[in-house]
């Protein structure tokens, strides 16, 4: 496909996928489909895959725009409207609550896809958007039709985009989230491996898919590039791998926060009468300003963000205390 | 669980038996095939969980029932 189709230019950033590309039409964003992904953009519809998915709000839905205003434009097969996400975050700005229901996302679509003979073909944290306080999966071409037998190739990308960086959260620090900014691919295995305490090497999932998986790599990438034709997995070990996944990020938990902003409401200046004036206030300034968006900087535990979200705008709660985002979510 | 950490601990000896290549090579194709290697163990492990689910399901589902019935 021409990639900067002159009609349609795709955005810088919009690069790595040769099953379409994203540009910019005045202020929407739309996708175009390249024809080699027909098949698999077929079968997603087709199968009943879209849908279920759509309907459950796990993907972003989209329309079809109409064929006269792509005619002419060569290796373009279908192109969409996604859904507009009002505002985009990125996975190294979430909390650990965030980047756990994305990791579970991920894997509830995958076994989704799998029952309609598809499956993802990337597992990436930037795959996932926060959209009326729940995660969406924005990426609609990144399912592909399952061949049988073929091992799970985003278990990888899974593990070290999601895995990894929420176990180093659980068990470490949680704000080695941030390092994730550093590594936007997912954080290397060794490394995770090497930053987990010793302890985690007791733990049979951790043992198998981050210290044993991080020295797979090591030492069976040169056989695996030879083997990887010949691979095969079967559906059962599959729906286990998935399992098992699922099973390690349930359970995981942040150790409790010495935040001083997360208490700041109960062991600051403010009585109870001055907190209600400012409730108030709040209250009715947003009654008479009426506004669509609000982003509440400092947002502390979320408590006027929520006056503002439930006045209708669109509101996006930052805080930089790790104690604080966990709560206000 | 302590099976469980034999069967690893063999999959462990066997990964730092085995050299390691230096030559140009995507991590990801290692990843591929430690899916494999681990994808036997897991699977087991998977069957195991689902028929056990089904047993304590069935006593469960009758229990219930005599429970309706003397009711």
């Amino acid at each position: 496909m021409t990639r900067l189709n002159k009609s349609f230019p795709s955005l810088p950033s919009s690069f790595r996928d040769p099953s379409g590309f994203v540009f910019k039409s005045g202020q929407e964003f739309l996708r175009a489909v390249a024809f080699s992904y027909q098949e698999h953009y077929d079968q997603l519809l087709q199968s009943g895959l879209y849908r279920r998915l759509t309907e459950e709000n796990l993907l972003v839905s989209h329309e079809e725009m109409d064929r006269g205003l792509f005619r002419d434009a060569p290796g373009i097969y279908k192109m969409i409207k996604p859904l507009q996400i009002p505002f985009i975050s990125y996975p190294y700005e979430w909390s650990f609550s965030q980047l756990k229901d994305a990791a579970l996302l991920t894997l509830k679509i995958q076994r989704l896809a799998a029952g309609c003979k598809m499956t993802l073909k990337d597992a990436s944290a930037f795959n996932i958007q926060f959209f009326n306080g729940k995660p969406i999966f924005i990426d609609s071409l990144s399912f592909e039709v399952v061949k049988p037998g073929v091992p799970w190739k985003p278990y990888r990308q899974f593990c070290e985009n999601f895995l990894a960086p929420l176990l180093l959260m659980a068990w470490k620090d949680v704000r080695i989230n941030r390092m994730s900014r550093v590594y936007p691919s997912g954080i290397p295995l060794d490394l995770a491996s090497r930053m987990l305490p010793r302890k985690t090497w007791l733990n049979r999932a951790i043992l198998m898919h981050i210290h044993l998986h991080a020295l797979g790599q090591k030492k069976l990438a040169a056989q695996g590039q030879q083997a990887a034709p010949r691979a095969s997995m079967s559906s059962l070990a599959l729906e286990a791998l998935w399992d098992d996944l699922e099973g390690c990020i349930k359970p995981l938990k942040i150790k409790k926060q010495k935040s001083v902003w997360a208490h700041y409401y109960e062991t600051s200046n403010y009585s109870s009468k001055a907190m209600e004036a400012k409730k108030t206030f709040v209250a009715n300034r947003l009654k008479s300003l009426a506004p669509k968006t609000v982003i509440d900087l400092g947002a502390n535990t979320g408590i006027f963000s929520r006056l503002a979200s439930e006045s209708g705008a669109m509101t996006v709660a930052i805080d930089d205390d790790d104690g604080c985002m966990e709560v206000i979510l | 669980m302590k099976k469980n950490l034999v069967a690893l601990l063999g999959i462990l000896i066997g990964l730092l038996t085995c050299k390691e290549a230096y030559a140009y090579i995507d991590p990801g194709s290692g990843s591929y095939l430690f899916q494999i290697l681990i994808a036997g163990f897991l699977a087991a492990g998977f069957a195991l969980k689902t028929f056990w689910g089904r047993v304590t399901n069935f006593f469960v589902s009758r229990f219930r029932k005599k429970d309706d019935t003397s009711k």
